[in-house]
């Protein structure tokens, strides 16, 4: 009775849809929140908004780690970059769907703990929109924080970029160049005050001069020399001219810099960068500069999510990727296609007596040459597949007029082929299918 | 050729004394007494006056390391990045150690100022200053003295080396004399051997520079420190207020000493090698350019050295009149001589030209026998001699055409302002002040 009351206070409905409204974190959430579609935070206290979310974001459990969180109002907490924002009536119950659509996918309906960062991350990106992107943020030190990956780490982990650089080892993600920054040697910080400064005694009491040259007799000097005090006018201390037209009879050259504090005179003043946090006076080539990068998911990390493989992976064995071309024939049977368009399974059938004569390494190298060609004809290596001498094709999202004219190509290059490595005793046949038909 | 001897020597016998004169006149009484009987007698006197220079030489290099002053190096030019690195190499191994290198880049379009900002940065030259726009050579020397702040300013061409002990030996004479305010160093050329060309201004640097500034030096009539190595007090060129706009400024800063009082010393020990052109018409074309400042700055614009008024010198006076005599008049004498060969001698010409090529020849070996006596480096300088032969048709007849038409052109046509040496902003000013 108190528990269903309980429910009732903190529970939040709106439309199809039952909310988990949140103000306290505590440990009994874990266990009702799969029970709901999403959570919205309550709380106008930072520090119980940021228990909550990295106590939801760094679970084990999809339905929990995954879970759409919302804030209730609007807010300049920085936390937002890992929730979907601030809950809007039009918009987020589309999201919510979405998203638990995304993850009752990969959980299959049984709940498994996940452990593996890498593949939280990958996760995570496929039940949003597939970014990750950086967002400035002046509490962290490169200047820039990851959605939900920063709840992992703690200030600044340099750690982040390992896991990055290993998601795109494993071609999960593909990266662009987002920002370079330059940190603090000595705390990575990159809040830095730049300035100018002598060179030889680093002080930042220099001055600039102007350098004067007159032409008629080559006099050349800083302009306080030219010029009497209170007068606008220009004379040449030289020839006692008087300066009338730059670029006609005189010009400036240069500027040259004196140092108040030695007396140096220089011409490169030496810019030093003064980290804000610890002071430390950084010369530039000694700051660390590091890439900052915006991630997508790629092909192979849907892949990774949806079949928990990837099919370009050599060991996959011949029959898992032939399940996996089937599912993917399977996902285009029932896709909706605009204008005249519609995908397509093209069959690649290459026979020849030889095959049973030749040595295994042979064959091999000959499988893969011809593989190599037809990849090119597929938007994505997992569109192919070979079944003994069969190759499959799978053509997305096509006019009929243009998948035949690829075949023809893929004809001739492929009877080249074949004639250079088994003469005239082989025979190629090439036929294609409409998916969405029949 | 052997048929003719015998009718050659018969008329030089019967031609006596007298007429000998009469036809070599140009020769005798210029060429022969000038650069045979002067330079003969002056070296004389040097040689036995050495024992007492020696001496006074000497107490003065004890002075110079006892104050030990601190100098100014600069070097101003354009595109000189390449030579820079060995230069400040060269200049670490000198004797003489207190000073500082002061570097001018005058608008270079190459990587020199990359190169220049590195050596900086590593504490190879102590200032690099670079002007963007170009502004002339005086210009960039101008800019190293404002910033310079030594006690002497020793300035240097990029592409020369010296021997180890050429800054000591050319800060030396200030401590000789104190009136000196500028002091000329020598000037040799670097690699002669590799083409005629420069073999033959080997010849012809150790004539001029080496033993010629050692009688004009004597002479009191010294009348160019060369850019590529002199030496100057601080207070005398700021009081002469630097360099004027070239071409030519080397002899111009010379003369502006003299017109104020300075004495100007050459030293023969302070040693400096350059790079002479490498071909007759890179060579012809720098030569141009010094006769012409010959005129522009000799004739036209120190002639008031010439004019009898409070400033008068008769040294400065000697100085630029020996310049202007030995280069612009002689030179057209000859042409005067040329034509009174022709039209008085036209029957014997055959006779006069053999013996003319003779005297000159003779002479020539005359004259490398007292560069022999004064050089120090006499045995790298033996292979010298035998293309000795060959400078009547260097500098009697190649340098001497070249001068004419640069006398001609500059007279005539002020055509030295057109030159790109320096920026056309700088020479547009300077023609029409008459600078
Ligand atoms: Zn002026
Ligand atoms: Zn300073
Ligand atoms: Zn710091």
């Amino acid at each position: 009775m108190l528990k269903a009351l309980n429910k009732q206070l903190n529970s939040f409905k709106h439309e199809d849809f039952t909310y988990l409204k949140i103000g306290t974190w505590n440990l009994t959430f874990e266990k009702s929140l799969p029970e709901y579609d999403g959570i919205i935070l309550s709380s106008t206290n930072d520090s119980e908004i940021e228990k909550t979310i990295l106590a939801i974001r760094t679970h084990e459990n999809p339905t929990i780690y995954l879970a759409p969180i919302y804030f209730l109002s609007k807010t300049a907490n920085g936390l937002i970059i890992h929730t979907e924002g601030v809950f809007n009536e039009h918009k987020s119950n589309e999201i919510t769907r979405s998203i638990n659509e995304k993850v009752a996918r990969i959980t299959g309906g049984q709940n498994t703990a996940h452990k593996s960062l890498e593949i939280k991350l990958m996760n995570y990106l496929y039940t949003r929109d597939g970014k990750l992107t950086p967002q400035k943020n002046r509490l962290i030190l490169s200047g820039y924080s990851y959605p939900f990956v920063d709840c992992y780490y703690k200030g600044e982990d340099f750690e982040k970029y390992k896991l990055f650089k290993q998601c795109i080892k494993n071609e999960w993600l593909t990266d662009a160049l987002e920002d370079r920054v330059q940190l603090c040697v000595q705390c990575y910080d990159s809040y830095m005050i730049y300035k100018e400064t002598c060179p030889k005694c680093q002080s930042i009491n220099i001055q600039a001069h102007d350098i004067v040259h007159h032409f008629p007799c080559a006099h050349i000097a800083p302009i306080k020399q030219f010029k009497k005090e209170d007068e606008d006018e220009m004379t040449c201390p030289k020839c006692d001219k008087l300066l009338r037209h730059i670029g006609i009879d005189y010009d400036k050259p240069s500027v040259v810099f004196s140092c108040k504090n030695c007396d140096n005179n220089f011409q490169h003043a030496e810019v030093i960068s003064e980290c804000h946090t610890c002071s430390h006076q950084n010369k530039l080539e000694d700051l660390v500069e590091v890439d900052i990068k915006a991630y997508k998911i790629s092909m192979n990390g849907i892949m990774k999510v949806e079949h928990g493989t990837t099919v370009i992976n050599e060991e996959n064995s011949v029959s898992d990727r032939m399940k996996i071309f089937e599912q993917l024939v399977m996902q285009e049977q029932s896709r909706t296609f605009i204008a005249a368009n519609s995908s397509f399974v093209v069959e690649i059938d290459i026979q020849s007596k030889l095959f049973k004569i030749l040595n295994a390494s042979f064959l091999n190298q000959f499988w893969k040459d011809i593989n190599d060609i037809t990849k090119n004809y597929v938007s994505n290596p997992i569109y192919s597949c070979r079944k003994e001498e069969t190759i499959y094709l799978l053509m997305i999202d096509k006019e009929e007029l243009a998948v035949s004219n690829l075949i023809e190509k893929l004809r001739y290059n492929l009877s080249i082929l074949l004639e250079d490595n088994l003469g005239s005793d082989v025979t190629l046949v090439i036929k294609s299918q409409n998916v969405n038909e029949s | 050729m052997k048929e003719h001897l015998p009718e050659y020597i018969t008329y030089w016998n019967e031609v006596g004394l007298g007429r000998f004169i009469r036809v070599f006149w140009f020769f005798v009484i210029f060429e022969f007494t000038r650069y045979v009987v002067i330079d003969y007698i002056i070296l004389a006197i040097y040689w036995f006056t050495s024992k007492s220079r020696e001496k006074k030489w000497t107490e003065a290099q004890g002075q110079l390391f006892l104050e030990n002053p601190f100098i100014s190096i600069i070097i101003p030019g354009k595109n000189e990045g390449k030579h820079l690195f060995k230069l400040t190499k060269s200049l670490a191994e000198q004797t003489y150690k207190n000073f500082e290198l002061i570097i001018v880049d005058d608008g270079s379009d190459d990587d020199t100022p990359m190169i220049g900002r590195n050596l900086e940065k590593q504490g190879l030259i102590d200032l690099f200053l670079r002007n963007e726009q170009r502004g002339g050579k005086a210009s960039a020397a101008n800019l190293a003295l404002q910033f310079s702040s030594g006690k002497y300013i020793v300035h240097l061409d990029a592409d020369c080396s010296f021997d180890r002990d050429a800054i000591e030996n050319v800060l030396i004479p200030f401590y000789m004399d104190e009136r000196i305010g500028a002091v000329g160093g020598n000037v040799k050329v670097r690699n002669s051997e590799n083409s005629l060309a420069e073999t033959l201004q080997a010849i012809e640097y150790l004539k001029t520079v080496s033993v010629g500034r050692i009688v004009t030096s004597y002479l009191n009539i010294y009348k160019i420190i060369s850019g590529a190595f002199g030496a100057f007090k601080a207070d005398a060129i700021n009081d002469v207020k630097g360099w004027d706009i070239g071409p030519g400024l080397d002899g111009d800063i010379t003369v502006k000493f003299r017109k104020s009082g300075h004495k100007i010393y050459f030293s023969p020990k302070a040693i400096c090698l350059t790079s002479a052109p490498r071909n007759f018409k890179i060579l012809a074309k720098q030569r141009l350019r010094w006769d012409k400042s010959i005129i522009r700055f000799r004739v036209r614009k120190h002639n008031d050295v010439f004019l009898p008024h409070a400033n008068f010198k008769w040294n400065t006076f000697f100085a630029l009149f020996e310049n202007i005599f030995y280069n612009v008049i002689l030179n057209f004498t000859w042409w005067i001589y040329m034509i009174d060969l022709i039209v008085n001698f036209s029957s014997s010409l055959k006779f006069i030209i053999l013996m003319n090529l003779t005297l000159y020849i003779v002479f020539g070996y005359v004259q490398m026998l007292s560069i022999y006596l004064f050089s120090e480096r006499r045995k790298e300088e033996m292979r010298l001699w035998k293309f000795v032969w060959m400078m009547p048709f260097y500098t009697g007849t190649f340098l001497r055409l070249v001068r004419t038409y640069a006398y001609f052109k500059e007279y005539f046509f002020k055509s030295s302002y057109d030159d790109p040496w320096n920026p056309h902003k700088s020479s547009r000013q300077a023609k029409i002040y008459k600078l």
